[in-house]
């Protein structure tokens, strides 16, 4: 196949494409910040309870009758164990997901050269506008107390069902576009991309008639719960995030993707490992051992197309270094495909049975998502969104949001190293605590404890970077609203 | 068909076929499943959920205790579970068949909650008496975790009401340890939600021998 000819991009060219979608893009990626920062807000207040289980429970004092349900309902809302479903549930559909679609809809512009009509792009606000109205729902819906229990898919059934009717509408749209394209092969950006649109809406499908329409009872639900987690994380997130990477990589560094046989094995290894590895998060649970077991196999299998990928990114940046210390963007994608890697073969070694026996249900699993959401899918969507938003103004980013990024670079990256080393061995510790059984319960909890403070730091420093990214997407929104404004063509 | 059509058809195989194998499958594996009877008891295995249980399934997963419980036993292989008497035996689907939510569970920063209806090692000494949980123990756990020695339990008193008393004593009123008591003319009762979730947290019981898990003597 000639699939190298396909990838050449001539950089940020195609001007009046990109801008069509400044209005859309802006107010997604400004949401997406927006509900980053909520879920490390939620994220913290669920972690601080660990240490300080009374944090929020403000009953025993306060007494007010005005201002009482007010502390009454955070105590609700808040408590450990709606924090955490809300933090997950924010992360993935408010920030990761929406913010991949996102830069789905700006890939799809460019790979099919097709400008969206004015009416297409109502629609399109009115479809992110949705989804957000849909996050916000859901959100509300875990604190007062009508949560799935499903975790990674908390959102109750009305929230689920806004998400999926907003999804419609984005998803037909790219869909529609790659639809009218004629000729030419597929580009390695479009596998994963194409995939990535059709199968979220399967996967999502298929567990919203299990979970909430209550057909079937006992442990199908959390079977096709983790059958849908396990789809949702390699092949929706994971695909639009490898997408990105196959276009971004080679356009930013000049270069045609030169590895595409290999590439395109790894994608069909990819998304048929992918798609079965999901059940692996069950292991030692009670479903037949040879769901399991294959799981479990899919999973270790993974790796291989897991390298392919990450050296195909890897590689041209490795003999382009120069040209990577000098562009911040670059720093992210970089950080992203290592660690994609890195969560394959993290998330391997947990399922296997030895591991699995102290490791699974500890710490330690924070640490495996922080490196799934944060190390690999945050960064390499920070480093999309700081290339793709010049494109949308049609400026170069403004000079202290270039300084910033470099700034927030290093605290995200430093900041979620920190956290997976806190959370390796609170988990570990705590694990072996658990594992032997001689030792009281209560006791394995202290054994975690010097290192539960280095996580705390880590994610204090995860939560300054997220803040810095939040204020850069909406200087440069801003800016450019600013100076459209001031030419007097406010589009 | 272009390349874009062989895409698609590739994207839909990869999906329908893990579908078939791990969701059709099971589906009339484990979806089948019915209750046993046993041959000394003639119980049926597992017993059914009352409707007040299956009500406090929801308050359980609501209130996200399983970011903190499981509920499955691991085999004597795939961990401690066994050894730490958290049960008799692994739990395996059958188990489940009641459950709309098996609430099975993603970390345990507190113990395993599969068979918290029988007896069980206390937390802090792990050896010695066991302890049998009743609903007044379970509703100062809750309420007042504070009270309990040890404990670093989260608190749910947002599930309990405290009111003045008209007339006796509501029977259902928390009877509270020293030092943790409410005012004086005043009692603290259970909301719907809270009798739920202790009905739920008692019936649950899976120490039954089942020919798939047979309990080792
Ligand atoms: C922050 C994590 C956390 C959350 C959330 C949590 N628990 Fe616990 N739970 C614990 C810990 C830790 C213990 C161990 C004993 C203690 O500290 O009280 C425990 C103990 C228990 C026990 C006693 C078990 C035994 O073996 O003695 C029960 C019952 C229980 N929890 C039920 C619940 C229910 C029901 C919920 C949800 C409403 C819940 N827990 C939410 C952490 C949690």
């Amino acid at each position: 196949m000639n699939g190298s000819k396909d990838v050449q991009l001539e950089g940020y060219g195609d001007e009046n494409l990109d801008r069509s979608l400044q209005g859309p893009l802006s107010l997604l990626f400004v949401c997406s910040a927006l509900w980053l920062v909520v879920s490390s807000l939620l994220g913290a207040v669920a972690f601080w309870q660990l240490k300080f289980p009374g944090l929020i429970d403000f009953k025993a004092g306060i007494q007010t009758p005005y201002v009482g349900w007010f502390f009454d309902f955070i105590h609700q809302a808040l408590n450990y164990g709606r924090a955490v479903a809300a933090t997950k549930s924010v992360m993935i559909y408010g920030w990761l997901l929406q913010g991949f679609l996102g830069v789905a809809i700006w890939l799809t512009g460019r790979l099919t050269k097709k400008m969206i009509c004015k009416t297409g792009n109502y629609f399109l606000l009115g479809a992110i506008a949705l989804w957000n109205i849909g996050v916000l729902v859901g959100l509300m819906g875990v604190f007062s107390g009508e949560a799935s229990g499903f975790s990674g898919f908390d959102f109750p059934k009305y929230a689920a069902a806004i998400l999926f009717t907003a999804y419609a509408f984005i998803g037909l749209g790219m869909g529609m576009r790659f639809a009218k394209k004629s000729c030419s092969v597929p580009t390695p950006s479009e596998w994963y991309l194409i995939g990535a649109i059709f199968w979220f809406p399967w996967f999502f499908g298929v567990a919203y008639y299990f979970v909430f329409c209550k057909v079937v009872f006992g442990v199908m639900p959390a079977l096709v719960h983790a059958w849908y987690i396990g789809g949702l994380e390699v092949l929706v997130l994971g695909s639009l995030a490898i997408s990105i990477l196959y276009y971004l990589v080679p356009s930013i560094l000049g270069l045609a993707l030169n590895r595409v046989h290999s590439a395109k094995s790894a994608f069909w290894f990819f998304a048929f490992l992918g798609a079965w590895s999901g059940v692996r998060h069950l292991v030692g649970g009670p479903l037949p051992a040879w769901m399991i077991s294959s799981s479990v196999v899919a999973g270790v299998l993974l790796l291989i197309p897991g390298t392919i990928i990450a050296n195909n990114q890897m590689v041209p940046l490795w003999s382009n270094w120069c040209k990577v210390k000098s562009t911040p963007v670059l720093w992210y994608l970089a950080t992203g495909g290592v660690s994609l890697l890195v969560w394959i073969s993290l998330e391997a070694m947990m399922s296997l049975r030895g591991v699995s026996a102290a490791l699974r249900f500890s710490y330690f699993e924070m640490g495996v998502s922080a490196v799934f959401e944060y190390a690999f899918l945050s960064m390499v969507l920070f480093g999309s969104i700081y290339a793709i938003l010049p494109t949308l103004t049609g400026k170069e980013l403004p000079c202290c949001v270039k300084c910033c990024s470099k700034c927030q670079f290093w605290w995200g990256f430093c900041g979620v190293i920190t956290f997976f080393t806190g959370t390796f061995f609170a988990g570990t510790f705590m694990g072996l605590g658990i594992n032997f059984a001689p030792m009281a319960f209560v006791a394995t909890t202290n054994l975690a404890s010097p290192f539960f403070w280095l996580s705390v730091a880590g994610g204090i420093m995860v939560l300054l970077a997220n803040l810095i990214f939040v204020k850069n997407v909406v200087a440069t929104v801003l800016s450019a609203c600013c100076e459209s404004n001031k030419e007097g063509c406010c589009s | 068909m272009n390349g874009y059509g062989r895409l698609f058809v590739g994207i839909l195989f990869a999906f329908v076929f893990s579908w078939a194998a791990l969701i059709l499958v099971p589906l009339n594996q484990v979806g089948n499943l019915m209750p046993l009877e046993d041959q000394t008891s003639g119980d049926l295995n597992p017993p059914a959920l009352s409707g007040l249980a299956k009500r406090g399934s929801q308050v359980y997963a609501a209130n996200g205790c399983a970011s903190c419980h499981t509920q499955q036993v691991r085999s004597e292989s795939g961990g401690s579970d066994i050894a730490r008497q958290w049960g008799a035996r692994q739990t395996v689907a059958r188990d489940y068949l009641y459950h709309s939510n098996p609430n099975l569970g993603s970390m345990r920063l507190g113990p395993d909650l599969a068979n918290l209806g029988v007896e069980r090692p206390d937390l802090n000494v792990n050896a010695g008496p066991k302890k049998k949980y009743d609903a007044a123990g379970l509703h100062q756990l809750f309420y007042a975790p504070r009270s309990i020695k040890g404990s670093s339990h989260p608190s749910y008193s947002f599930l309990y009401e405290k009111r003045e008393i008209k007339g006796a004593n509501a029977e259902v009123s928390l009877i509270l340890p020293v030092g943790f008591e409410t005012e004086e003319g005043k009692e603290v009762v259970p909301s719907e939600d809270a009798k739920a979730l202790v009905a739920y947290l008692l019936s649950l019981n899976r120490m039954y021998a089942l020919p798939e898990a047979p309990v080792k003597p």
